[in-house]
C-alpha cells in the first residue's frame, strides 16, 4: 500500500513539474518571439531594400535535386546566377511544408540580402517575413507584387509542352502517347494542355491518354509507376511525366518497356536512367536568368514593380538536346518557337483537369 | 490498339498483384504481433527500414532474392526497439511505435538523400518465374503465373503463418499471449518469450513487405515511399482478427481499388485525382464499417505484461 501511493506522490509531482516545465518553456518562446517582433518592427519600417547591393542571396526549397524537377531546377538556377554575378549563394534544401516563416527568417537573419522562396505555398510566409525582416523574396506562381518587398515568378508552362508535344507526336509510332501527373498543379495543368495541342498540331489523329497519380502524390513513386504502366499497356509509345519524386517510377516504367520514349519537365532527368537513350527530351526551366534578373532589380530599387516569366523567348523554358531529338523535329520545334514568339501560336493555359481534358477532346480543333 | 486490350487488362491485373503484396506482408507481420499482444504502431517505419535494406542490397548485388533477406533482416533490427522496451522493459507501445515510425522515416531519407540522390536507382525487373502452361494462358496467365519467384514465396510463407498460428501449439501460445497471457504464464509458457518471438517474426515479415514494396512493386526507392500503407496494414489486421485469410482478401481489395483509380482514367473517365488518391482508404473504411461489430481484438492488446500485476 505504502508503494502504491509512494508511486502516485511520485507520479503526481512528476506531472507538475512536466507541466511548470511546459509552460515556463511556453513563456519564455512567447517572449522571445514578441522581442522579435517588436525589434523587427522598429526597424521594419524605417528602411527599405531599394538601391541594396546584394553580396549574398539565398534560395529555399521544400525538397532537394534529386527529384529531378522542381527544386533542382531552383537550386541549378540559383548556382547558376551565383556564379554569373561573382557572389554568394546559400542553398537551403529540403526546408520542407511546415515552419516556413522560421526557416525564411532564419536566412534573413544569416545576411541574405535577397530571399527566393521556391515553393508556391511559401508566399504567404514570404510576404511575411518580408516585411518583418525586411529583406525582399521572390515566390511562385500565385501573390501579388509589393514594390521593395515582394515579387512573383509565373511560368507560361503552356509554351514549353506545346514544343514537346511537336518532338512527341513526330516519335510515336502507335498514334498514342501519354500524359501522367502526380498532383493537381497549376503549371502541370499549363503543360499538359499545351503538350496535347503540341502533339495535335503535327497529327490530330494521335491518341492523348492523361492520367493522374493523386491531388498531391508528388513523391509517390510506387503510384507512379502504376500509373505509367497502365499508359503503356494501353499502347502510349511516349510518355510526357511529370511528377517530382513520383518521376522514379516513371522511369521505372519506361524503361522497362522497350521501345518507349520518354519527355521529362522541369530538370534533368539522364542521371536517373540507366539507358539515357529513352529520353526524348525534358521541357527544361531556367530560372538562373530570372534570378540574375531580380538580383539586378534588387539593386536598381525597382524590385518588385513587377513580375518575372518564364517563357520560351526569354529562355526560360526550353527543349533539352538529345540524340534522339531529330533535325526534323528540331526545325519544327524552331518553327513553333518563332511563332509562339510572334504570337500565332497561343497554347491554351488550362488551370484545371477539366480544361485539360477539354484541349485533349478537342484534338487541336 | 484499342485502349481497353488484352495488354491492358494483364497489366491492370499485374498492377492489383503488386499493391496488394506489400500490404499483405506488413498486415501478416502485425498479426503476428497482435496476436500475442503487442501492438506495434511503428510498422510504417520498420517497412521503410525493410525497403531502404532491400533496396541498398539489390542496388548493389543485382541479386532480389538476397534483396529481400536484407529487408527481412533490416525489420527484424527495426523491431528490435518494440522488443527491448516493450516486451522486455514494459514501456508503452503506442510511445514506442510512433518513435519507430519517426525514425524509420527520418533514417532511410537521411541516408537515401547521402548516398543516393544523385544517381540512377533503377533496380531493373526482378527475374520471373514462368510457370509451364498456366504463364500460356491468355490475359491471366502473363500476370499471374508470370510473377518473380519472390510473389510465391511470398504468399507460402502467409499461408504458413495462418496455418501455424490456427493449427499448431506455438500459434496457441501466441494467441494466449494475446488473449490472457496471465494464463499463459500459469500454465508454465512464458510471455516474454512468446512475444519476443512475435516481435522478431512480425519485424522479418513487415521488412519482407517493405522490400517487396521497393524491389518488385516501384523497382526503386525514394524517401517516405510507403506513404502511409504501414497504417493501413495496422487497421486490416485489426479488421482481420488474426485470420490470414482475411488478411490476403483484404490486401488484395486495397489492390484493386489502388489499380482502379489509373485505370479508368486512363479509360477516359473523367475521374478526380483526390477521389483516386482516397479510394484506397475509402475501400478500406467501407470495410470497416460493415465488419467493425465483429471485429474483435486480442484483450491484452497493448497491455505490457509484468508477472503477478493486476
Amino acid at each position: 500500500m505504502f508503494t502504491f501511493s509512494s508511486r502516485g506522490n511520485q507520479r503526481r509531482v512528476i506531472t507538475r513539474v512536466a507541466v511548470l516545465a511546459t509552460t515556463g518553456a511556453l513563456a519564455v518562446s512567447l517572449a522571445a518571439c514578441s522581442g522579435g517582433r517588436g525589434g523587427d518592427e522598429s526597424t521594419g519600417g524605417a528602411t527599405t531594400s531599394a538601391g541594396t547591393t546584394v553580396s549574398k542571396f539565398a534560395l529555399v526549397a521544400p525538397e532537394n535535386e534529386s527529384d529531378f524537377g522542381w527544386n533542382q531546377a531552383g537550386l541549378l538556377g540559383a548556382d547558376q546566377a551565383a556564379t554569373e554575378l561573382g557572389i554568394e549563394v546559400t542553398l537551403v534544401p529540403d526546408a520542407g511544408w511546415d515552419n516556413t516563416e522560421t526557416v525564411l527568417g532564419q536566412v534573413a537573419d544569416g545576411g541574405a540580402q535577397f530571399i527566393i522562396a521556391h515553393a508556391s505555398g511559401y508566399g504567404v510566409a514570404a510576404t511575411s517575413v518580408a516585411d518583418a525582416k525586411n529583406v525582399p523574396i521572390l515566390i511562385q506562381d500565385a501573390g501579388e507584387n509589393i514594390p521593395g518587398k515582394i515579387a512573383v515568378t509565373k511560368t507560361q508552362a503552356q509554351e514549353g509542352g506545346y514544343l514537346a508535344g511537336i518532338a512527341a507526336a513526330m516519335t510515336t509510332k502507335s498514334k498514342t502517347i501519354g500524359i501522367v501527373v502526380s498532383a493537381d498543379d497549376l503549371n502541370w495543368f499549363k503543360m499538359s494542355a499545351g503538350f496535347a495541342e503540341g502533339v495535335y498540331s503535327v497529327d490530330p489523329s494521335i491518341t492523348v491518354l492523361y492520367t493522374s497519380v493523386g491531388p498531391a502524390a508528388y513523391a509517390d513513386a510506387a503510384g507512379g509507376k502504376t500509373a505509367t504502366e497502365q499508359l503503356i499497356a494501353s499502347g502510349a509509345d511516349v510518355i510526357f511525366g511529370m511528377g517530382d519524386g513520383a518521376t522514379h517510377g516513371y522511369l521505372q516504367a519506361v524503361e522497362a518497356a522497350p521501345g518507349v520514349k520518354y519527355i521529362a519537365d522541369i530538370g534533368d532527368v539522364t542521371s536517373g536512367l540507366s539507358d539515357p537513350s529513352v529520353l526524348l527530351t525534358s521541357v527544361l526551366w531556367n530560372y538562373g536568368p530570372t534570378y540574375v534578373q531580380a538580383i539586378k532589380d534588387v539593386e536598381a530599387g525597382t524590385f518588385g514593380e513587377a513580375g518575372y516569366e518564364l517563357t520560351t523567348e526569354n529562355g526560360g523554358l526550353s527543349l533539352q538536346e538529345t540524340d534522339q531529338l531529330t533535325p526534323e523535329m528540331q526545325t519544327a520545334i524552331d518553327t513553333a518557337k518563332a511563332g509562339i514568339a510572334d504570337g500565332s501560336i497561343v497554347p491554351t493555359p488550362a488551370t484545371t483537369p477539366d480544361e485539360v481534358a477539354k484541349v485533349i477532346a478537342a484534338k487541336g480543333a | 490498339m484499342s485502349v481497353l486490350s488484352a495488354a491492358f487488362v494483364t497489366v491492370f491485373i499485374a498492377t492489383v498483384i503488386a499493391q496488394a503484396m506489400p500490404l499483405l506482408l506488413a498486415s501478416v507481420g502485425e498479426t503476428i504481433g497482435e496476436q500475442a499482444g503487442v501492438l506495434n504502431l511503428g510498422i510504417e517505419g520498420v517497412m521503410l527500414i525493410g525497403a531502404f535494406s532491400g533496396f541498398v542490397v539489390t542496388l548493389a548485388t543485382g541479386n532480389f532474392w538476397l534483396g529481400m533477406l536484407a529487408g527481412a533482416v533490416g525489420g527484424v533490427i527495426a523491431n528490435l526497439a518494440m522488443l527491448v522496451l516493450n516486451v522486455w522493459l514494459g514501456l508503452n507501445q503506442i510511445v514506442i511505435g510512433l518513435a519507430i515510425t519517426l525514425i524509420g522515416e527520418g533514417l532511410t531519407s537521411v541516408l537515401y538523400l547521402q548516398n543516393y540522390s544523385k544517381s540512377s536507382t533503377s533496380l531493373g525487373t526482378a527475374p520471373e518465374l514462368h510457370i509451364p502452361f498456366l504463364a500460356d494462358i491468355p490475359v491471366v496467365g502473363p500476370a499471374i503465373f508470370q510473377q518473380s519467384g519472390i510473389f510465391w514465396v511470398s504468399l507460402l510463407l502467409a499461408i504458413a503463418v495462418g496455418f501455424f498460428l490456427a493449427k499448431t501449439n506455438w500459434g496457441l501460445s501466441i494467441r494466449s499471449a494475446g488473449q490472457k497471457p496471465s494464463s499463459l504464464d500459469a500454465a508454465g509458457g512464458s510471455v516474454v518469450k512468446i512475444r519476443s518471438q512475435a516481435v522478431i517474426l512480425g519485424g522479418a515479415f513487415v521488412g519482407f513487405g517493405g522490400a517487396y514494396l521497393a524491389e518488385l512493386t516501384t523497382a526503386t526507392f525514394t524517401p517516405f515511399i510507403t506513404n502511409g500503407l504501414g497504417f493501413i496494414a495496422i487497421v486490416i489486421t485489426m479488421l482481420s482478427r488474426g485470420r490470414i485469410v482475411f488478411v490476403v482478401i483484404t490486401s488484395f481489395v486495397y489492390g484493386l481499388a489502388v489499380a482502379i483509380g489509373p485505370a479508368l482514367q486512363v479509360l477516359g473517365f473523367a475521374v478526380p485525382a483526390d477521389v483516386i488518391k482516397m479510394l484506397p482508404f475509402i475501400v478500406v473504411i467501407l470495410t470497416l464499417i460493415i465488419f467493425a461489430r465483429s471485429s474483435v481484438v486480442p484483450p491484452a492488446l497493448g497491455a505490457p505484461y509484468t508477472r503477478g500485476a493486476r
